[in-house]
């Protein structure tokens, strides 16, 4: 059975320096920013609402090399995780605990990392 | 002034083995096919649709040396944004081309990361499927389709064919006769 694909969450681009970025896609492409995080001193996550998707941007993700990276929403993250490990994919970092939400990422047959995202219900 | 971006046209994923990526995404993710265009050598480009956004993925890409995914955004003038981003000495990655339903280069964002500037094309200046006169194209024998059947040949002017997607989406136009529709 195939993992259970809702939606895409987002797309990933890795950066190494927040206010270089920030000219490049606020003043340069002139996107809108949305959620914006500085989940440790320095270290930002900030998100741009491109006619309903997000890019996020970051300079502190764990393990994130200069590649970008695909996120997608799954109904069952457990579930996901299950059938990602019977396939013997690649796990590119395992389950992250996030207040709004959980992910692991896993590789594709290139090296492509997708991530597979799970928002957490209102509580 | 800044490039007037309206929304995310596509993501996409440079991959090298058509049939072993379609494994991944389809049978493990099960995603669902969208449009499938052919280039010649067997090299494809094949979109999802996911929740509505389109993700892609292909090896007709430019190389982006490894670096993941590419954004598209889709533009309101593509050739002001051309000339924005050289004004802004920014890094171009793939030249202005031209294609079937669009015009689209890609620059580095100044960590690297791939971003594509897009404009479909106005619909005056893209062939229109004609059921009619429109023939399905025979189940390709090779792999990466699993022998679906891919698109229609439809007769143009000129005694030249336009290729269309299995969902009447126009992909190419070809100079010369096709051989191998399926028969009537």
């Amino acid at each position: 059975m195939s993992i259970q694909i809702k939606e895409l969450a987002f797309v990933f681009h890795p950066v190494a320096d927040i206010p270089r970025a920030r000219q490049f896609y606020e003043g340069l492409l002139g996107l809108k920013t949305g959620v914006q995080v500085e989940f440790a001193p320095g270290q930002w996550w900030i998100e741009y609402d491109i006619a309903g998707q997000a890019l996020a941007i970051s300079n502190g993700m764990p393990g994130a090399k200069p590649s970008a990276a695909l996120t997608l929403e799954v109904a069952d993250l457990d579930a996901a995780l299950a059938t990602v490990k019977a396939a013997g994919t690649t796990i590119a970092f395992d389950v992250m605990e996030f207040p709004p939400c959980r992910m692991f990422a896993i590789k594709d047959p290139d090296g492509n990392q997708v991530g597979l995202h799970q928002r957490k219900s209102a509580p | 002034m800044s490039i007037q971006v309206k929304a995310v046209c596509f993501t996409a994923f440079p991959v090298a083995d058509i049939g072993r990526a379609r494994d991944f995404y389809e049978r493990l993710l099960g995603l669902k096919v969208g449009l499938q265009g052919e280039g010649r050598g067997d090299r494809w480009w094949i979109e999802y649709d996911i929740g509505g956004t389109t993700f892609a993925i292909s090896n007709m890409l430019p190389a982006t040396g490894g670096r993941g995914a590419t954004l598209m955004l889709e533009v309101a003038d593509l050739d002001a944004a051309h000339a924005a981003i050289r004004t802004a000495g920014i890094r171009i990655v793939a030249a202005l081309h031209d294609y079937p339903l669009c015009r689209h280069f890609a620059v580095q964002d100044p960590d690297g990361n791939t971003i594509g500037f897009h404009q479909h094309k106005p619909a005056h200046l893209i062939p229109v499927f004609n059921p009619t006169a429109a023939q399905k194209v025979a189940p390709y024998p090779h792999k990466p389709t699993g022998g679906r059947i891919v698109g229609h040949h439809q007769p143009a002017e000129g005694g030249r064919t336009h290729l269309f997607s299995s969902t009447g989406i126009f992909i190419a136009t070809q100079e010369t006769t096709l051989p191998s529709p399926v028969d009537p």
